[in-house]
């Protein structure tokens, strides 16, 4: 039903923008994520530290006038020695040693420039955590709310940078199930630099924050903190 | 396994929550805009006192963008410095303030194609539904023989490298966005072949049909017009040693003697070519830009010191009406600093 009202609602937003001549634009962007994914699992459990990981992603926006939407997908996997983050099942908790997981973002937003540099921007966030050891895998999936913004520093830089919160998500294992609830946030600074009209990169550093608790009242919390370069290619249509 | 969905009840009612909230601010965001969509600022009415005719042709911002360009760079020598266009586009920019009410007048000096660029697109950010927008360029210009195609040439052009000018169609795009944005736009261009950037279009008006009524009839019209100091063909860069090219000599001189409260471009076009071409081996243009809406409206040049016959000059009054700051500040966002603004900055995501 709600899915239903955010659809007709972005359906009128885009009905009220195809009525004007704002300035339309579309961006492709790849992204390279270096990072190190540090938790805590609770009280019972471990603390863990991933040795190396990292994700790769691919993002695609469509900006009209100071309204914005983009999809972006994120892939990546991260390797944990001795110490890894538990998994949580219908069943109760199943300690982890030594694991790799694979981990899956995909975000849907739509944005809008309430201000000349700065927006809000509505995401909704699917994240699935992949133990590759064992055909197990958890995902949360929430809506977040968030600012971005930037400030141009010459023609060539410009610095911008991002907070946005989950204030609750559910988490189901592989069957579908609901094994919890959780919520997460997420901070980004970064810098642009301008190649010409068409060509950009950019880098930062990303730090991502997830508190989740279980249907059993454990709880586990963990960051992701990376820095990343990235890449985008965008043309006026 | 039966799950307990006791465990959670707070959680659901703070999700439904922020799902609310959500909703109601996609809601403010459709009624944004709206808002700027229908945006309305400064505009001038003139008032002749002496016999208490008012006319209230426009009511938007009077903006332009004036390019000068002298000293190129080319370090291959193709592009040899000209010696009069920066003070053509000075001259261009001091008139259109001080005698005809542009409150918004952006001089650009030895622009690069860049500069031009984002110049043109910062103008475009911040010009408002009934604004008035002119670009004014002087410099270099180039016509590609094969492809009939012709180019603006920035100071940092490079040879006979194409992609170091700026392309005609890339200079109608750019004005387009800003016309798609504002009721009146005109581009005046001095440089060698710029009548290949205008289709000629008439608006078939003899002198005695320029009314009261015509003016607020044309006022009212989308207009999207171009001057350009020569058709296909080379034009000159200093007039009798003015420190002019004779386009713009005669443009300025006609701005300057005008005399009429408003002057349309029809009548500046026709009264500067048969100046320019009775004067000099070259015969400049006019006409329309076309696909970018022109509806035979007219672009309208306000005079703020007029002469009126039979009446004290003390007794004429030109009134530039200005909405107060904070009201004007809803609006829309101006960028102050337009040559900053990055076309692209990142997706956030969580």
């Amino acid at each position: 039903m709600l899915v239903k009202k955010l659809f007709l609602m972005l359906l009128l937003i885009l009905l009220s923008i195809s009525n004007s001549s704002a300035d339309q634009r579309l961006t492709f962007g790849a992204k390279l994520l270096g990072a190190v994914w540090k938790g805590d699992n609770g009280a019972g459990g471990t603390d863990y530290e991933s040795n190396e990981g990292g994700q790769f992603g691919l993002n695609v926006s469509y900006k009209i006038g100071d309204f914005y939407t983009g999809l972006n997908l994120q892939r990546g996997e991260y390797d944990f020695n001795n110490r890894a983050p538990d998994k949580f099942t219908p069943a109760g908790r199943v300690s982890n040693t030594s694991v790799k997981i694979q981990q899956t973002d995909v975000d849907l937003l739509f944005g809008y420039y309430f201000w000349s540099q700065v927006s809000l921007f509505v995401d909704i966030k699917n994240v699935t955590n992949n133990w590759l050891d064992d055909p197990y895998s958890q995902n949360f999936l929430g809506i977040g709310l968030g600012t971005s913004g930037y400030i141009p520093i010459n023609d060539r830089w410009t610095l911008f940078g991002s907070f946005g919160f989950i204030g609750s998500g559910e988490i189901k294992d592989n069957n579908d199930v609901k094994v919890g609830e959780g919520s997460s946030w997420a901070l980004e600074v970064g810098t642009i630099y301008t190649i010409n009209e068409r060509h950009f990169v950019n880098a930062g550093i990303k730090t991502r924050n997830y508190s989740f608790e279980y249907l059993d009242s454990s709880k586990q919390d963990y960051n992701i903190n990376a820095i990343f370069i990235g890449y985008n290619y965008s043309f006026s249509l | 396994m039966v799950i307990d969905m006791r465990n959670f009840p707070h959680k659901q009612i703070l999700g439904k929550k922020i799902l609310s909230i959500v909703i109601t601010m996609l809601g403010f965001t459709a009624l944004l805009i709206h808002d700027v969509s229908v945006a309305e600022t400064r505009g001038i009415t003139i008032e002749k006192t002496a016999n208490t005719q008012s006319s209230n042709v426009n009511k938007g911002v009077y903006r332009a963008l004036i390019i000068g360009n002298n000293e190129y760079r080319d370090e291959q020598g193709k592009w040899e410095s000209l010696s009069t266009a920066v003070t053509d586009a000075r001259e261009v920019a001091r008139l259109l303030k001080q005698q005809y009410g542009f409150t918004d007048v952006i001089l650009l000096e030895n622009a690069t194609r860049r500069d031009v660029l984002y110049a043109l697109e910062a103008l475009a950010n911040r010009s408002l539904k009934n604004d008035n927008v002119l670009i004014y360029y002087a410099g270099h210009g180039f016509l590609d023989d094969e492809t009939n195609k012709g180019f603006w040439v920035p100071v940092d052009a490079t040879g006979s490298d194409h992609t170091t000018f700026l392309r005609n169609s890339t200079i109608r795009d750019e004005v387009s966005s800003i016309a798609s944005r504002v009721q009146h736009t005109l581009l005046i261009s001095d440089s060698c072949f710029s009548g290949s950037l205008l289709r000629t279009a008439s608006r078939g008006i003899s002198e005695s049909d320029y009314t009261e009524k015509y003016f607020e009839k044309v006022s009212k019209k989308k207009s999207v017009q171009i001057m350009a100091a020569g058709g296909f063909e080379f034009v000159d860069d200093d007039y009798r040693e003015s420190g002019h090219s004779p386009f713009t000599y005669f443009l300025i001189n006609e701005l300057k003697t005008n005399n009429s409260p408003m002057l349309t471009v029809s009548q500046l076009s026709g009264n500067v070519e048969r100046a320019v071409a009775n004067n000099v081996d070259q015969v400049p243009e006019s006409g329309v830009l076309q696909g970018a809406g022109d509806e035979l409206g007219e672009f309208i040049f306000i005079k703020l010191d007029v002469e009126i016959e039979g009446v004290d000059p003390d007794r004429v009054k030109v009134e530039v009406n200005v909405i107060p700051v904070d009201k004007e500040k809803k609006t829309k966002k101006v960028n102050r600093q337009p040559a900053k603004q990055p076309k692209v900055v990142p997706i956030p995501t969580l």
